[in-house]
């Protein structure tokens, strides 16, 4: 049973991981900021593995981006927005 | 990173007519109030992580979700801010909790009329996903009602490091 419960938690942890644009959004935020959208549309196709690319994936990101890109370039111009790099 | 794979097979009119969705990326924010609660939540403190409580009804019955927002209001000074979705609302109360309140909440919900899948899943996870763009044809969630706009754009702030992104389905 404790193992199952395990297996379960591990699975849901995964989950997260893979929904969880944290360890992307600051390359995507600085491409876009600096007006190189097809290193945006690059950085999410490899992030989904290819299964969100070319005009939909641009579409994705200019959606989100009307909707939080004040914020997003608030938070990175301020060094709040998680850099996995440094 | 793993691929996000989920595709559902569904059977329109008894089975008469078999339907394979294609699956559509949308984004959204997961419900932890701050890092600090969802490295809680990664060392299996779930009980301790904050969070925001989110809730996604599949009713068309606004007033229940009023009222069943404003008893929080009244007693326990909680504003809150109601999107329409495509297929019903979504409730936001505008500050954070323990994940063990907005399970309660949710519980509570439920004696309104309120039963949702949303529930059900969110308690599984251990967190609350809600959808903020839109699903192909289907429009993102708009605010129609809001108690405090200043505590709505502070949340909307705080979300921006909450980014998810899922594939789903259109039905």
């Amino acid at each position: 049973m404790r193992e199952m419960v395990d297996k379960l938690i591990d699975e849901l942890d995964d989950f997260l991981e893979r929904m969880d644009l944290e360890g992307v959004l600051y390359k995507v935020v600085e491409a876009i900021l600096e007006d190189r959208w097809d290193d945006a549309i690059d950085e999410i196709a490899e992030f989904t593995n290819g299964n969100l690319e070319g005009d939909k994936a641009r579409d994705f990101l200019e959606e989100m981006w009307n909707e939080m890109g004040d914020v997003l370039t608030e938070l990175y111009e301020t060094g709040e927005l998680y850099n996995p790099e440094e | 990173m793993g691929r996000i794979k989920r595709l559902r097979i569904g059977n329109k009119v008894l089975g008469i007519k078999l339907m394979v969705m294609k699956p559509i990326f949308t984004w959204g924010f997961s419900s932890f109030a701050t890092k600090h609660d969802l490295r809680l939540f990664k060392r299996g403190k779930y009980w301790e992580a904050r969070h925001f409580p989110f809730f996604d009804f599949d009713t068309k019955s606004l007033y229940r979700i009023r009222n069943f927002a404003e008893t929080y209001r009244c007693g326990y000074d909680l504003e809150y801010a109601i999107l329409q979705t495509s297929n019903g609302y979504h409730l936001i109360f505008l500050d954070h909790m323990m994940w063990r309140g907005c399970l309660e909440l949710m519980f509570v919900a439920v004696n309104y009329g309120l039963d949702t899948m949303f529930f059900r899943i969110s308690a599984l996870r251990g967190f609350a996903v809600l959808r903020y763009g839109s699903k192909g044809k289907k429009p993102k969630p708009k605010l129609i009602e809001c108690t405090d706009m200043w505590s709505w754009n502070w949340f909307i702030k705080s979300r921006a490091k909450f980014l998810v992104m899922y594939e789903t389905t259109n039905w």
